[in-house]
């Protein structure tokens, strides 16, 4: 039993990784209607920028990882401005070609810069251990499943209640009558790209830590939160952070229950599994085309 | 009449796509506070005219003048929207996810940089205004409810007061009652008179019952020309218009 909880808690924690991730791809495909094939390196960026931040400039946890995240949103106004903001009205192919490059410049510039060697993070939460009942938990992934909570529920009463949030959403339902209507559809695109590029600061921010940090750290992780966007329905953010979850707590179920060897299996497996029975994805609407 | 007195003034506009003359030395001037009717067969140029006085479209020859003294053929789509022209295109495009205020909201002339969308507070000037584009569009009782719950016919008041929502000196309307029933039909006639009270107005319909219940001056377009002006009557008493549009 308390193996069981202690999988389910690991399980939370990958799946809050794979939802701050796969958050910001919803975001910006359901928004501005761009994959951004670059977006895990930018959780891989984070990680760095923490790492840089305690081991280098000397700044304490809490000090530093707030201020991972706002580089990062910075990050995000410069790839808004370099590459979303030239490939918005271009083909998908253009938009393909763009980020995935970006990806692969992105992890090879880690590699140059940092060297192959993995990194640790330091954070003193990890050393706080909490008991509960007889299940033992760091404190860090405590704070990392509040993180996530919090970061979520502020994204929701974002989109849902103020002016920007709404207009998001309105670009998201249509671009054009959006920009008909007056809606600054270019400021939009950017705090879009900000609050999907502050997402993956938050992720690295809180689970680096967890962690080894490296230049491939992401790669995995960005194909669960892909899949989690396509589980949750293209676009779909509610739909890319449950997903996500769910990715998550089978990776754990199945280390638990069967292998390590099998996890990744599983999960894809899961995945091909519900989009034969939901081809749009868990939360997905169905979109007639011609 | 002096063209500074006028809405909006056409002369001598044409443009022609592959050869084809969709436009053909059209001439059409429109007053301050005029509400105007447009008819035609299809293909008429009643499209194409309005994509010229919205920018869409640049005219190969003639001059488009709006308010008097602006020339629209030196301007581009957005500039000519925040000159002051709304269009209201013939599928209505709603938020429908967002209620019926979120859509006035959204649509409220404003400041559109990062700092204003970012840091807007709602006034009570807005939240007047938005009452004021709500009574006028028959929707007050919807105000909480969202856009998709709406019927067709509201769905076209709400976009007709998103339009009003930018504070636009003219209004372009296409369409407004197609799919509409009679009832919703004949409330969009009173509407659109509303707004005639304070705007000038074109509206492009094919509907000659609710065309009449405008009660407006009405210009045939045919091949890209004008056909035929004046009063309803006038324009339907006129041979060539029986001919080309009405039938016998």
């Amino acid at each position: 039993m308390d193996l069981l909880f202690t999988q389910l808690l690991n399980g939370l924690t990958a799946g809050a990784e794979y939802a701050l991730v796969a958050a910001g791809l919803a975001l910006l495909f359901g928004i501005l209607q761009i994959v951004n094939f670059a977006h895990g390196e930018f959780y891989m960026l984070a990680a760095f920028i923490l790492y840089v931040l305690l081991a280098v400039v000397g700044l304490p946890y809490y000090a530093a990882a707030p201020l991972t995240v706002l580089l990062m949103a910075c990050a995000g106004v410069l790839f808004y401005a370099i590459v979303i903001s030239r490939v918005i009205s271009r083909p998908w192919q253009i938009q393909l070609i763009s980020t995935l490059a970006l990806s692969i410049v992105m992890i090879n510039l880690a590699i140059v810069l940092s060297g192959p060697t993995p990194r640790y993070v330091e954070s003193p939460l990890n050393n706080v251990i909490l008991d509960l009942g007889s299940v033992r938990i760091s404190a860090q992934r405590v704070l990392v499943l509040l993180g996530t909570i919090v970061s979520f529920a502020a994204l929701y009463l974002g989109l849902k209640y103020t002016r920007t949030g709404k207009a998001m959403r309105a670009v998201a339902q249509n671009r054009e009558a959006a920009a008909v209507v007056g809606i600054g559809v270019p400021v939009i695109g950017l705090v879009t790209t900000v609050v999907a590029a502050s997402f993956a600061g938050l992720a690295g921010a809180l689970i680096a830590p967890l962690y080894a940090v490296g230049p491939t750290m992401a790669v995995l992780v960005n194909i669960k939160a892909f899949a989690a966007v396509i589980v949750g329905g293209f676009g779909n953010v509610k739909g890319a952070i449950v997903a996500a979850f769910v990715i998550g707590l089978l990776e754990a179920a199945s280390t638990t229950l069967i292998s390590t060897e099998y996890t990744d299996a599983i999960v894809f497996g899961g995945m091909i599994l519900i989009l034969l029975f939901r081809p749009n994805g868990l939360f997905g609407k169905a979109v007639r085309v011609g | 009449m002096p063209r500074t007195d006028t809405m909006l003034y056409l002369d001598g506009v044409s443009v022609a796509f592959d050869g084809f003359r969709a436009i053909n030395n059209l001439s059409l001037v429109l007053d301050k506070g005029e509400m105007r009717a447009i008819i035609g067969p299809n293909g008429a140029g009643k499209t194409t005219m309005m994509d010229i006085i919205t920018g869409k479209t640049r005219p190969d020859t003639g001059e488009v003048f709006f308010d008097g003294t602006i020339d629209l053929t030196r301007h581009d789509e957005a500039d000519i929207a925040m000159l002051g022209i709304g269009r209201k295109f013939q599928k209505p495009t709603v938020f429908e996810s967002h209620t019926v205020e979120d859509n006035l909201l959204l649509a409220l002339k404003g400041k559109r940089s990062i700092f204003p969308t970012l840091f807007h507070r709602r006034s009570t000037l807005e939240e007047d205004r938005i009452g004021e584009i709500l009574a006028v569009i028959r929707l007050e009782e919807r105000r909480h409810d969202l856009a998709e719950n709406l019927s067709h016919g509201q769905k076209q008041w709400l976009e007709i007061g998103m339009l009003l929502a930018q504070d636009p000196k003219l209004l372009l309307v296409d369409e407004p009652v197609a799919g509409m029933t009679d009832a919703e039909t004949a409330e969009t006639a009173r509407l659109l008179r509303d707004i005639a009270k304070t705007h000038s107005v074109i509206v492009v319909e094919h509907d000659m019952h609710f065309v009449r219940e405008l009660d407006v001056k009405v210009t045939c377009l045919h091949e890209g020309s004008v056909l035929s002006e004046g009063s309803l009557d006038f324009v339907s008493a006129d041979e060539r218009v029986v001919e080309v549009y009405l039938g016998r």
